[in-house]
Formats: C-alpha cells, sequence, structure tokens
C-alpha cells in the first residue's frame, strides 16, 4: 500500500502491524521522511519513501496498489485533479483510495485563518467564508505560516469521479465521545457538535 | 498564486516543524473529533488475507467468502 503525505509514519506502522505486505510512502519533507524512516525502523519496519509533492512525476509502479490512502494529506495537492488521476494510475482496478482531510465546511464555518482558532459568538456558528471561494489563503501556524485553500464537496466528487474513482463510501461524522460529552464546552467541541470537523472518503478505482 | 511559492511555504514549514507534528493524526484516527479505523473499518482487519483474495472481490468469489468466514470467526 501506499500512503500520499506519510508524515511522521505512523500510520504506515499501523498498517505494518496488521501485515500489510509493502509499504511506500510519499511526502514533501525531507524531514517528515527522516522521522518516517526512523520511527519504521525503530519498530523493525521499513518502507520505500519519495521526497516530493504529490503532483509531481515520480518514480511509483503502476497498476500495483491495493490500497493508496492519506490522512489528512490531500488537501495539500495544488492539483486536486492530477494528483487523483495519478493515484488512479498507481493502483489495480478495484484498487482502494482512502483518505481525510478537513470538512468542506471547515474554513467557512466558526473559524478564523488569522487567528487559526474556532469563533463561536452567542452560540451560533458563524458562516464566514464563502464556500465557493477556493482560491488560496496564507495562515500563520507556530510562528510560520502554511498556504491552503478550501474545496467545495462537489470540488472532490467531481474530481474522483473525472479520475475513474467510485465513491463507495463518504464519512462525516463527529466521534462518539464528542457527541455525548458533557462538561466540554471547548468551541471545537461545541463546534464538533454540530458540524462535522473532517470529512473521508472511500473509493474503487474502476 | 504561484505553485512554487506554495511547495516551497508548505515544506519549509513541515521541515521546521515536523518534530512537533510527530505521531498526530495518524490511523486509527482520521481526524480530529472524528470517528476512527475502529469505528469504520475501511481497511480490512486482516491484511495478510489480503493477498489470498483481493478485498474489493469480497461477496464475488469462493475466496471472498472464505475471508468473509475467517474475518467473522477472528471478530
Amino acid at each position: 500500500m501506499l500512503e500520499i503525505c506519510c508524515g511522521s509514519g505512523h500510520s504506515l506502522k499501523y498498517h505494518a502491524d496488521r501485515n500489510a505486505a509493502e509499504l511506500w510512502g510519499v511526502d514533501i519533507s525531507q524531514k517528515q521522511i527522516e522521522n518516517a524512516k526512523a520511527y519504521l525502523n525503530k519498530n523493525g519496519y521499513s518502507a520505500r519513501f519519495i521526497c516530493s509533492p504529490m503532483e509531481a512525476d515520480m518514480d511509483i509502479p503502476t497498476d500495483y496498489f491495493d490500497f493508496v490512502y492519506s490522512i489528512y494529506g490531500i488537501g495539500w495537492t495544488t492539483d486536486l485533479q492530477g494528483t487523483f488521476k495519478k493515484i488512479a494510475s498507481y493502483l489495480k482496478k478495484d484498487g482502494i483510495f482512502i483518505f481525510s482531510w478537513h470538512h468542506t465546511l471547515y474554513y467557512c464555518v466558526a473559524r478564523s485563518s488569522d487567528m487559526r482558532h474556532d469563533v463561536i459568538e452567542n452560540n451560533e456558528l458563524i458562516f464566514s467564508k464563502s464556500y465557493f471561494d477556493e482560491s488560496y489563503f496564507t495562515m500563520p501556524v507556530d510562528g510560520s505560516e502554511i498556504i491552503l485553500c478550501n474545496r467545495k464537496v462537489s470540488t472532490y466528487i467531481n474530481a474522483l469521479a473525472q479520475a475513474g474513482f467510485c465513491v463507495e463510501q463518504m464519512i462525516e461524522q463527529t466521534d462518539t465521545e464528542t457527541m455525548e460529552s458533557i462538561g466540554d464546552e471547548s468551541n471545537k467541541t461545541r463546534k464538533a457538535k454540530m458540524l462535522p470537523i473532517s470529512v473521508c472518503f472511500k473509493a474503487r478505482k474502476l | 498564486m504561484e505553485i512554487n511559492k506554495i511547495h516551497n511555504t508548505n515544506r519549509n514549514y513541515w521541515n521546521t516543524n515536523a518534530d512537533a507534528w510527530f505521531g498526530t493524526t495518524a490511523l486509527p484516527d482520521y481526524g480530529v473529533k472524528f470517528m476512527t479505523e475502529d469505528d469504520l473499518h475501511l481497511f480490512p482487519r486482516a491484511m495478510s488475507q489480503v493477498q489470498e483474495c483481493f478485498y474489493p472481490a469480497f461477496g464475488e468469489c469462493r475466496e471472498g467468502q472464505r475471508l468473509r468466514s475467517l474475518l467473522r470467526i477472528q471478530a
């Protein structure tokens, strides 16, 4: 299986623990790949790593993988359609693509990108950014900055369809613990009770 | 916005802050305050058996039925 944006390698280890036959990881950050390599080695596993933006041409075999997945990574792409097409090419027929990212309403509702936190006024979630706005924005994080864009749900669905995928499942469900929590009145929890924070897709290559 | 600028900015961020995010948002978690793989089972539970019968063929071949009954026994 292949992970796009493998980060520190913890999801690869999760699959290694469950007897995945072969592990590949892609990440744009050399430091992340060093961390992932060290973490897997420490646990007695190994993987093939490629340091590259996911949109780029990479030395990855086509019609090869049973699974390609990405945990909170796909949203970093600057070319969603191109990335999905590449991922489809890596998969065997009927291969599975699973990815999660911020929910498509995440940056539109009760969220300040400037201050990077959730904002709830008078117990109301304010819709503060146009859902149609898919332009890039810069966000300060940890004294540095990142550049992202928000994408509509139709953008994901249509890009998957164009790339030759059939969506088997789309999940937008806050976890039970949060839904049933009493007393935790953080803005994140209050928001998560009314709106999914993340979204997850499972698609099959046709 | 220029793609190189986006890549450079985000790459720099991750190269600088990789350690701070070590192990964050990884399976079985799919995201913050979200259902986990333990709830959703989007991946097959016993990956070693996938090689015997490719997962999406579940229910379509005899091996798939055998795999399903194996998983049922394990559960």
